[in-house]
């Protein structure tokens, strides 16, 4: 049903209407809606027909809902029902211009499933198509847990992935020689994206996803990586510290600069005095051996 | 991870139905996410609910990945859903379109109820109804 414009027609409610503006719209035969908060309790409404939807029904059908409104709601906006058109885009391709491949340094290149065939001279090509887990490479703290990986990390490591998102890391450690990957992640729809990535990047074994903690407590990690935030870490600090192997390095990042001090007492209290801090637009991250 | 949010997209959209056509296109567009792949994960969550309208808020985070919420579709959708009506009176007071029974209300109540702010069930079912007499819907029983 590929139209050449769409109709959108737009309007401002009280927010507790839009139930009732749906149904209105649904009866209309629309195509679906956006509705955007505005201050002081009023939606606006922006509703989509097909070019070929019937404009004087339509307005009727709108009109008589906001004049309805209007009675019990005096102090309603004026009726602001807008009408207009809107050129048909290839919206379906058009957002892939947002990721393009990225390289995070001479030897490390994330790119997005349709240029993962492209010839690129980095030695480590990390594929990740965009979605529903946090580590596109868009955010400096992705890139400085990648930066960190790279220097710290060895053949044979067990990593512990904290917070796996869109399973980046993961990858990125495999790619690197670890012998195991764990990653955590709490979001379903996460996991989902990260064995979608598995796939992508060829890789069958070797990394496992858990949606907790308690299922990898019996283990022990040479590489903890936990890419979130200061709440988070703060809070399963103990937990993931617990997992370390005696010769352990921590990369913690996901941390704004101006929380570099309350976040540095929270190393002390574990013991971790000496540490490497790298930053990145305003984020920082922390690299600690213990 | 280091999720920053930076907006939020609410749209209502046919289950089981997202297309990268309009809502979905130019208001995810202007965030830069992957429609494809919202698309896909919104049908696959709702076609089991085909022929309703959902509302869907995403949440859009730093680095243009994004996760999403589904609510419950509006009571009147519901409703006509129930009656098998296609659309609700333009004069309900007095012309009536359909009928509903009481196990009706109350089904359609539980599934609200988390969208809802009523304090039990049956506060839920009374909103219910007073949508379903706004529609030209008569209550049986």
């Amino acid at each position: 049903m590929q139209s050449d414009s769409y109709l959108i027609v737009t309007f401002i409610i009280p927010s507790e209407y839009e139930d009732q503006a749906i149904s209105v719209l649904d009866d209309l035969g629309f195509m679906g809606s956006n509705t955007v908060e505005e201050n002081s309790g009023f939606i606006i409404v922006r509703a989509y027909f097909t070019d070929r939807a019937d404009t004087k029904i339509i307005k009727n059908g709108i009109e008589n809902l906001l004049t309805e409104i209007y009675t019990t709601k005096p102090d309603m906006p004026p009726k602001g029902l807008q009408f207009e058109y809107l050129h048909s885009e290839n919206w379906a391709d058009k957002w892939k211009a947002n990721f393009p491949p990225l390289a995070i340094d001479s030897d490390i290149i994330v790119v997005p499933p349709w240029r993962s065939d492209d010839d690129f001279s980095q030695k480590y090509k990390i594929i990740i198509n965009p979605g529903m887990g946090f580590g596109t490479a868009q955010h400096p703290s992705t890139i400085l847990c990648l930066k960190a990986m790279r220097k710290t990390l060895r053949r044979g490591d067990l990593l512990l992935d904290f917070g796996s998102g869109s399973g980046i890391l993961s990858i990125f450690g495999y790619l690197l020689g670890a012998v195991s990957v764990d990653g955590i992640e709490v979001s379903g729809s996460a996991i989902d994206n990260a064995l979608e990535n598995l796939r992508l990047n060829n890789i069958d074994s070797g990394i496992n996803f858990y949606d907790n903690l308690k299922s990898v407590s019996h283990k022990r990690y040479d590489v903890i990586v936990a890419n979130i935030d200061l709440n988070t870490i703060t809070g399963k600090f103990t937990d993931i510290y617990g997992l370390k192997s005696e010769h352990c390095i921590l990369i913690l990042s996901g941390i704004e600069e101006s929380e570099m001090r309350e976040f540095t007492e929270l190393l002390r209290s574990k013991d971790i005095n000496e540490f490497e801090t790298r930053t990145l637009n305003g984020w920082a991250a922390v690299i600690a051996h213990c | 991870m280091a999720k920053k949010i930076i907006g939020y997209v609410k749209l209502q959209i046919p289950a089981g139905n997202a297309t990268p056509a309009p809502p979905v296109g130019p208001a995810l567009g202007q965030h830069g996410v992957n429609i494809m792949e919202f698309c896909k994960a919104f049908n696959a969550q709702t076609q089991d609910k085909a022929g309703l309208i959902i509302p869907v808020v995403l949440t859009v985070y730093a680095d243009k990945s994004f996760s999403f919420i589904l609510k419950t579709p509006p009571a009147a959708v519901l409703l006509k859903k129930a009656t098998k009506v296609e659309k609700g009176s333009g004069e309900p007071n007095r012309i009536k379109v359909a009928k509903v029974t009481r196990k009706q209300l109350e089904e359609i109540a539980q599934l609200k109820m988390e969208d809802l702010n009523a304090n039990d069930l049956e506060g839920a079912v009374r909103q219910i109804a007073g949508t379903a007499r706004s529609m030209g819907i008569e209550i049986e029983g």
